[in-house]
């Protein structure tokens, strides 16, 4: 009763102040541990010179030692009977890594001095240094920092970081029914893996930094050495280290801080979780950038065109994938233009409507007492609410949201004569085809473009979508993307780019890279010995 | 802040722009002009609108006026509907009998001047006047719409010539070539046909020609037609012919104009027994024989009326410079015509 009463006492003890060496201790070998070696009288004196050393806690530790998760514990080797001392951080270390590949070999071994852990510890990611500068970096990246006492000028360090990753998942938001269905996961290794297996080349290189004053994310640019445009790797490699910002959370921070024009709706970096889709740009002569915790790798520089391109695109028949970047395009302009050119049309050019629909426009409009604008924003307000209400619910909360908001209130508000059928119609498909968009990005970018061609509509009809259309076009011609034309190849006109662009060539027909990329080597393949024939021996 | 200023600027401008809001106008689908009764130049118009019912039926409403100018029917109207008229749904302007006779220029060219209204507008004479027949209640989509595909279906394929309001523009301000209008007859309550073309001497109703004559008047008019025609075999067998492809050629020398026209046709009724190869050359020819004679009458009419539907001065004059109008109106009324016709029947049903 007793003895129970106090095991939970001293766990509790224990876990609050040295979770870790509660468990160290009781696997471990914990005779020669520092709390425990009461035998020798000379050795406690001498210890407690020590603990008082060791209590005026250097510079580097002043902020360490506040959290709970640090940790410093001292040892004695069995065999030199020399002093040693662990540093890390509980939370980022992976404790079985020390109990079992570092300790046993450091405790038990011959051990004299730092350099002896290049022979004793079995990690791969062992270093020597002697630059305390290093060490609160070291600490935070899941190293573990060993000091011996008779060299307090040199720091040992052993990779032990805890790798959390989620496993390989199918693509959520580029989902295809034909090719691969790996993802990209949260972690930058996991990631670099899943590219650098699709493109075993020594030419693909990896170029690190590490962004973010409070978050220090590490960013991986990926290019190839002998395809890629040097201005472009240049230019992507200048922007990253410029960039000023604390916290780097994601991969989005980064499309946003290194864009060519931050105030543009637009995206100007493609952002994918494909990794065939990242070693296909690749190849092509673009850039990849991969953020540490993102499962999100970004392409640049990119064009309008390949936003409106999914990559299952390549995967299918070049007759079918054109017919269906065509769709796309069709109902991209659809869903940006039909409402505004409905509430243009009903309040200003009754005579382009044609005489069999005038019935049915009039009809339904009969008893709506508001003008078409504000029925038009009404419905499109509450198609924009339904898709906030769904994209912050649950899965299953935001299914029956959609359906509750799609009929019922569609319905009931045209039964309620607040909305005519006509429009409920018209706001619904635009608001499905804008879903056709492959790359997500980009259709939250066509909700948004809609309302100033509605303002415009309501303004001045036709003429006001023109000019609204002509103000959006301006804007993507002065749009670049990393210093290239972000409009290319419609403008500036590119024949060869055209060949992947709104419609998609067959492979045999684009033996060269887009020519906006201005690679170094132009030719993905020759094109004369593809069309040799060679003889089929028999 | 400049760009700020301009920005605002245009929207504030904005006010200036009219708002026509489909459900807040009468939209003007039809119009009827007649001469005020005992009057010399006032004339009384009559607009149709339509009012949609909620099942999706249309209720025709007709308005009438008095004036001179065609202003001053809107500004009547005005008066009794409630809301505001517009004219971009125009589709059809029929004229009565008495004002065709006293000469339709300036209704007609108040349409030209009204950006709204398009050029597929046609334009008819009525054997009545105007505001019965607009008054009737034909199909059930409206008598806008009733009419205007009555129209538009025997242009395409019967024997209306093709005509609407931009060709009608373009006669009355050619010289040597005059205008020519379907005419419509209302024959009860709800229903209406065609009953001829108004022949038009500038902008005043000469004669009119009835139903039978229209096959040849296409034939001589359009450029290529389709139409239907029945040929009386010797036998007192009938055949019709269906003439899917027309050409006319015409040569216009100084005295004599050569008129050749060629149709390929297709036999879609035939009363008498077999019809051989025999029988199909018979037809053929009593075709031809037919087409000489009456575009043959047809020409000589056109000549004691001094008008000039085909166009053959426009023609001729296309063709020689310095191009002298008043010679001209002589050498037409003297002019010699010479019509061959070349019919090959193609085809005669799925039965040989």
């Amino acid at each position: 009763m007793l003895s129970s009463l106090f095991l939970i006492h001293s766990a509790k003890w224990a876990s609050f102040l040295l979770p870790s060496i509660h468990k160290i201790s009781k696997t471990g070998n914990n005779k020669f541990n520092a709390e425990n070696d009461g035998d020798f009288p000379m050795k406690r004196w001498l210890k407690n010179k020590r603990i008082k050393e060791d209590v005026k806690h250097k510079e580097w530790e002043q902020s360490f030692i506040k959290s709970k998760d640090f940790k410093k514990i001292f040892y004695y080797n069995q065999k030199t009977n020399i002093r040693f001392c662990l540093t890390f951080m509980a939370t980022l270390v992976d404790e079985n890594i020390i109990q079992d590949g570092i300790l046993p070999n450091l405790l038990e071994d011959e051990f004299r001095e730092i350099e002896d852990i290049k022979q004793l510890v079995p990690v791969a990611d062992v270093q020597i240094c002697d630059d305390p500068s290093l060490i609160e970096q070291k600490l935070m990246n899941g190293y573990v920092m060993l000091t011996v006492e008779t060299e307090m000028k040199h720091f040992g360090f052993i990779a032990a970081q805890k790798e959390i990753v989620r496993g390989i998942s199918q693509p959520e938001v580029e989902f295809s029914v034909i090719g691969p269905k790996e993802a990209f996961v949260e972690s930058l290794g996991q990631n670099l893996n899943l590219i650098r297996k699709r493109l075993p080349v020594k030419e693909l290189i990896i170029e690190e930094f590490t962004l973010g004053s409070l978050s220090k994310t590490s960013i991986a640019m990926m290019y190839m050495e002998n395809i890629t445009n040097e201005d472009n790797v240049n230019t992507v490699r200048q922007r990253l280290t410029n960039v000023k910002f604390d916290a780097i959370t994601d991969s989005s921070y980064i499309v946003q801080l290194i864009s060519d024009n931050s105030n543009s709706p637009f995206p100007q970096l493609l952002d994918t979780e494909r990794p065939d889709r990242v070693a296909g740009i690749l190849a092509e002569g673009k850039i990849a950038i991969v953020v540490d915790g993102s499962p999100h790798v970004l392409i640049t520089p990119t064009t309008l065109v390949e936003f409106f391109s999914s990559f299952e695109d390549y995967f299918l028949n070049w007759l079918l994938s054109s017919f269906f970047r065509l769709i796309r395009l069709f109902a991209v302009a659809f869903s940006i233009l039909v409402t505004p050119i409905y509430v243009a049309t009903l309040s200003y050019h009754y005579e382009l409507i044609p005489k069999d629909l005038m019935n049915t426009l009039i009809t339904s409009r009969r008893e709506i007492p508001l003008p078409p604008i504000l029925e038009a924003l009404f419905l499109e307000l509450t198609i924009e609410l339904l898709r906030e209400a769904g994209a912050r619910l649950p899965t299953k909360v935001g299914q029956t949201i959609g359906i509750v908001g799609g009929i019922v209130i569609g319905t009931a508000s045209v039964e309620a004569g607040l909305t005519s059928n006509v429009l409920l119609i018209i706001v619904a498909l635009a608001a499905l085809a804008s879903f056709t968009t492959p790359v997500y990005r980009m259709g939250n970018t066509i909700r948004l473009l809609r309302f100033p061609f509605l303002f415009f509509a309501e303004l001045w009809g036709l003429l006001g979508i023109v000019f609204c259309f002509c103000i959006l076009l301006t804007h993507l011609i002065r749009l670049t993307s990393l210093g290239r034309p972000f409009l290319e190849p419609l403008y500036p006109p590119r024949v060869t780019d055209m060949k992947d662009a709104l419609i998609r060539l067959p492979f045999e027909k684009q033996s060269k890279r887009p020519l906006y990329l201005r690679t170094k080597n132009p030719f993905r393949f020759s094109k004369k010995k593809a069309e040799e024939k060679q003889d089929i021996d028999e | 802040m400049k760009k700020l200023a301009i920005f605002f600027l245009a929207v504030l401008l904005t006010g200036c722009v009219d708002k026509e809001i489909i459900d807040d106008i009468n939209i003007e689908v039809a119009v009827g002009y007649d001469l005020l009764e005992g009057s010399e130049d006032t004339y009384r118009g009559t607009i149709l609108f339509q009012e949609f019912q909620t099942d999706k039926s249309v209720i025709n409403r007709t308005y009438s006026g008095n004036g001179l100018l065609r202003k001053d029917l809107i500004l009547d109207v005005s008066k009794q509907t409630s809301e505001p008229v517009v004219t971009g749904g125009l589709k059809l302007a029929i004229f009565g009998p008495d004002i065709s006779e006293k000469g339709i220029y300036d209704l007609v060219d108040s349409f030209q001047r009204d950006a709204s209204i398009g050029a597929r507008l046609f334009i008819l004479t009525a054997e009545e006047k105007a505001e019965e027949v607009l008054e009737g209640n034909y199909g059930s989509r409206g008598n806008s719409t009733y009419i205007y595909n009555l129209i538009e279906h025997n242009i395409e394929h019967h024997d209306i010539p093709y005509t609407n309001l931009h060709l009608t523009m373009r006669d009355f301000y050619q010289k040597g070539e005059d205008p020519f209008f379907p005419q419509i007859k209302k024959i009860s309550n709800d229903k209406v046909e065609v009953s001829g073309i108004s022949l038009f001497q500038g902008d005043k109703e000469v004669d009119v020609l009835p139903v039978e004559k229209m096959f040849f008047f296409k034939l001589l008019v359009d450029k290529y037609s389709e139409g239907n025609f029945e040929v009386k075999l010797p036998g007192g067998d009938l055949a019709a012919v269906k003439s899917i492809r027309s050409k006319r050629k015409i040569s216009i020398l100084d005295k004599k104009t050569n008129i050749k026209i060629t149709i390929r046709g297709v036999i879609r009724e035939y009363t008498g027994k077999t019809l051989t190869q025999e029988v199909i050359k018979k037809i053929e020819k009593g075709l031809e024989k037919e087409i000489e004679r009456e575009t043959l009458k047809l020409l000589k009419k056109f000549q004691k009326l001094e008008i000039d539907p085909i166009g053959l001065g426009r023609m001729k004059k296309t063709q020689t410079r310095n191009f002298d109008f008043k010679k001209w109106e002589d050498d037409y009324k003297n002019m010699d015509f010479n019509v061959t016709s070349d019919v090959l029947i193609e085809e005669t049903g799925v039965i040989e």
